[in-house]
């Protein structure tokens, strides 16, 4: 087996233990409410007789262990029950949601990266200039701001005042635009200020001096030679920042009134809608985990060095 | 001044005060910090009385930020606000420092089975991307300022415990440490003088960030409603109904958010102004 | 004369004050001629040969001229001097573990060099490199072109670009150390390929090493440097034979001897070049200094064919 095969087959062994340590959690989450989990997972108009039963049909009677295995069994499926209120199953609900906050997550990456990374580059190439300043601070601004803040100036400034693009709801590209800057120029922030240390870090490499002394010229040295090196932990960075995308859109979602899991998951907890609150963080959590599984797997692929480790 | 500092301290003081992020967030910081200790005695009007006829009037000399629909004085609910902040920050990160410092250091110095279990705890943690973990604890623990605080410093708790077992891993494998266990110096000696210290500067760094942190996530949190709640003035909770007064009344969202913003700014400037000069390998 | 380096000066600014890393170096080299420069680290010798490629930090201030193919290079325009570089100088530097890439294969940069330098296509940029990966005795170079650095050792690695600092067929090649940081076994063979490759090609070279016994394998002339000047500087045989300068002597009691017998440091170390002592740098440490040598600084001069000193006890004892 190749030594790529190896280290893919070792990350992906590498996230089980974390995601069944999610999953646990957010198994006992109802055991670590107060009160009796059979009654919070009834109707509020259940009758006794009713909540013995739900007890009954939930295996509530049963042993913690074995509640866990019906519960994953059961999540595996992608059957997360039904919600307490709406008379859906969860899982109606909870795909088209997730489905809205993958696409806007995923804008939103797009928007962070391109301009992250181009507002990295032109810092990195003139340190401590002028231009290198304004995009520093120009970072930290981003990070620093409320993100549903932001997204209610944005929304003042083009659905209010400009009357350009709608201040909230779904359905078609123009309600993703806003949330999604949104979410992006904040992503970018994080993505600038990493790729402006990786560049800088990696232009004064030895490599890249070799490079220059065998006259290789600026374009080839910057963009391949760099900025190939210089991506390597940004891509990480990436990851944790669309993980970071998918926990922010809570707050972004419910700003512009979109219906997405953020959305689903803060309405399903003032319900005490708690299969809906526990599917919808497990999903995020899982998503999350996947994708920084993903993303070290992609590291080895633009990384040759890591593969022997 | 009585104390005399040791030279190098005293180098590192003087390279602080040089800093211009130290300087612009430090006193971003300490205004924070007055408007939060002083708020009884600068804000003009109580901050949870409100005259309904004055309702959400717009800025003007008797109300300078203008009121909200109870018709309460949004300047005095800002500076109020500081104070809420201030509470759920500074507390919950200083649980979570301890917390994490007391874990993560015992579980680097100890090693073995223990350290494999909390590693994999805190990774578990951390896989609930940022506002999600504090998010999932006020589910179970509903809102309210303390349960904020519960929130929040659960929230900051792995991310102190990973950077204290890093530092101590480091630490532990250093000649001293060694030297002082084969000379039968106590774990709890070791721990506290060496472990320790060579820890702070990293925490430090980390604490001042995870604060802006905790700034942010605090208001999140009241802004979707499961955090500080009225009448608490709190900045976040103070915009969680913006989308009403979107068009009529924007600055009952913009000035508390211009509060938050720059706090947050604050911290994130005095945290990377410490970097610089705590953590000089660091600097480019 | 392929370079003719005269009263070359580069200094730095830093925090403590103003660096004065080479001091009035005047030096020529000609056609197929191997100069060894030695000194140890903080001599100036490294920065002396990133002058000479154009190397320097931004930040250096360079005074004095560099006569490079009847080209000024100190005025020199950038882009005009990228084109040089790669082509008609080349340089190995001394730590092969880190002078490539580590995301690019071996073939790609070798490739980059030659299509920037020649344009052409990529079989031939490929061919070429393949030759010479052989003339440098790699084994297998099929394979190596398409290996990244970390799978070939430092040895490999230090083949790998030397191999392409020659490949075309430059006018100066310059060492900078390029065996200091391989295994002592592997050093020899370093040192015998590259032997074996002056004879084989048309170019200069400055090689510079801390070692004096490596200079006198390599070179055909040798200038010893210290603290940024020149202070003694003549044939290989008369190096040996007659070293003038108490730091040569003493350079010379420090090389091992296949002999075995004494190894005898020179005492006392490298001085701040922030603040050179005056006078002769080197009189703190030399066991002839007096009066004279603390207070006037002596000249380089020539004391015999193409041997020169810069010693007042060498000029004023009357020796020649």
């Amino acid at each position: 087996m190749s030594d790529l095969a190896r280290y893919v087959i070792r990350r992906i062994i590498l996230a089980i233990p974390t995601l069944l340590g999610v999953s646990v959690i957010v198994f006992l989450m109802i055991h670590m409410l107060p009160g009796d989990p059979a009654q919070l997972l009834a109707p509020p108009e259940a009758t006794i007789q009713e909540v013995e039963m739900i007890r009954r049909r939930l295996g509530l009677d049963k042993p913690l262990w074995e509640q866990y295995l019906i519960f994953m069994s059961n999540a595996l499926k992608g059957e997360f029950g039904k919600s307490l209120f709406t008379g859906h199953t969860v899982s109606e609900l909870l795909w088209p949601a997730y489905l809205n906050t993958l696409t806007l997550s995923v804008l939103a990456m797009g928007f962070g990266l391109v301009i992250g990374v181009l507002m990295g580059i032109y810092a990195a190439l003139r340190p401590n200039t002028v231009r290198d300043q304004a995009v520093t601070s120009l970072s930290l601004l981003g990070i620093s701001m409320p993100v549903f803040w932001l997204g209610l100036i944005l929304i003042e400034i083009f659905s209010v005042w400009l009357r350009l693009l709608p201040s909230g709801g779904s359905g078609t590209f123009k309600h993703l635009i806003l949330p999604s800057l949104t979410l992006g120029l904040v992503g970018a922030a994080y993505v600038g200020r990493a790729t402006r240390a990786s560049m800088l870090e990696v232009l004064s490499q030895e490599y890249i001096r070799t490079a220059r002394a065998y006259g290789l010229p600026d374009r080839l040295v910057i963009y391949v030679y760099a900025l190939r090196n210089a991506l390597i932990p940004v891509v990480t960075v990436a990851g944790l920042i669309f993980g970071y995308m998918m926990a922010g859109a809570v707050l972004t979602e419910t700003v512009f009134s979109f219906p997405g899991l953020g959305r689903l998951i803060v309405n399903a907890i003032f319900a005490r809608d708690y299969p809906i609150v526990q599917a919808g963080i497990l999903v995020v959590a899982t998503t999350f985990v996947v994708i920084n599984t993903a993303v070290d797997i992609l590291y080895a692929f633009i990384n040759p060095r890591i593969r022997l480790r | 001044m009585l104390v005399e500092l040791d030279p190098s301290t005293k180098k590192t003081l003087r390279k602080a005060l040089r800093n211009r992020n130290i300087r612009v967030g430090g006193i971003i910081v300490a205004t924070f910090v007055l408007m939060g200790l002083l708020a009884p005695f600068i804000a003009p009007y109580d901050p949870t009385k409100g005259n309904l006829r004055d309702s959400l009037l717009p800025p003007c000399s008797k109300y300078p930020f203008g009121t909200d629909f109870a018709g309460r004085d949004i300047l005095s609910r800002v500076i109020w606000g500081a104070r809420t902040s201030l509470i759920v920050s500074t507390v919950s990160v200083f649980i979570a420092v301890i917390a994490g410092v007391l874990v993560g250091g015992l579980s680097a110095y100890v090693g073995g089975w223990i350290d494999e279990v909390v590693t994999r705890i805190v990774d578990v943690m951390l896989s609930f991307p940022d506002i999600l973990l504090a998010l999932f604890v006020a589910a179970i623990v509903g809102p309210g300022l303390e349960n904020v605080i519960v929130a929040v410093a659960l929230y900051n708790f792995p991310q102190f415990v990973r950077i204290m077992r890093g530092s101590a891993l480091q630490a532990k494998e250093m000649e001293f440490v060694e030297a002082a266990r084969a000379i039968g110096e106590s774990n709890a000696s070791i721990f506290a003088r060496y472990l320790l210290p060579n820890s702070l500067a990293p925490i430090v760094v980390h604490a001042t960030l995870r604060t802006a942190a905790s700034i942010l996530t605090a208001a999140g949190l009241s802004f979707l409603g499961l955090g500080v709640q009225p009448p608490i003035p709190e900045w976040g909770q103070m915009m969680s109904d913006a989308r009403t007064y979107l068009v009529t009344a924007p600055h009952v969202w913009i000035f508390p958010g211009i509060a938050l913003f720059i706090t947050v700014l604050g911290f994130n400037l005095l945290g990377d102004g410490l970097n610089d000069v705590l953590n000089p390998k660091m600097e480019v | 004369m392929l370079l003719e380096v005269h009263d070359l000066r580069v200094s730095y600014h830093t925090d403590e004050g103003t660096v004065k890393a080479v001091d009035s170096v005047t030096l020529s080299l000609g056609r197929r001629e191997t100069l060894a420069i030695v000194g140890e680290s903080g001599s100036g010798k490294s920065t002396l040969a990133l002058s000479i490629i154009g190397l320097l930090p931004k930040t250096a201030r360079v005074d004095g001229s560099i006569r490079f193919l009847n080209k000024e290079l100190t005025s020199l325009r950038e882009e005009e001097f990228r084109r040089l570089r790669g082509d008609r100088i080349t340089i190995v530097f001394q730590e092969p573990m880190t002078a490539l890439n580590p995301v690019f294969t071996i073939g790609k940069f070798m490739r980059d060099i030659y299509l920037t330098h020649r344009g052409g296509t990529e079989k031939d940029a490929l061919s070429l490199a393949r030759e010479w990966l052989g003339k440098v005795k790699v084994p297998g170079p099929e394979k190596v072109l398409s290996s990244y650095p970390h799978e070939l050792s430092g040895g490999m690695r230090q083949r790998v670009l030397i191999a392409s600092s020659l490949m075309l067929e430059p006018d100066l090649v310059i060492m900078d150390e390029p065996t200091s940081a391989l295994d002592v076994s592997v050093q020899a063979q370093i040192l015998r390929l590259i032997a074996e490759l002056k004879s084989q090609v048309e170019a200069s070279f400055i090689f510079i090493t801390h070692n004096l016994g490596v200079a006198a394998a390599v070179g055909d002339r040798v200038a010893v440097m210290y603290a940024g000047k020149i202070v003694e500087m003549a044939s290989k045989e008369e190096i040996f034979s007659n070293p003038m300068h108490p730091y040569t002597q003493g350079l010379l009691r420090a090389v091992p001897k296949v002999s075995g017998g004494e190894v005898e440091p020179i005492p006392g170390s490298v001085p701040s070049l922030v603040n050179p002592p005056s006078g002769c740098r080197f009189h703190p440490r030399c066991p002839l200094a007096d009066e004279r040598c603390a207070e006037e600084e002596p000249a380089l001069m020539e004391v015999g064919s193409g041997h020169w000193v810069a010693c007042h006890r060498v000029s004023g004892s009357g020796r020649w």
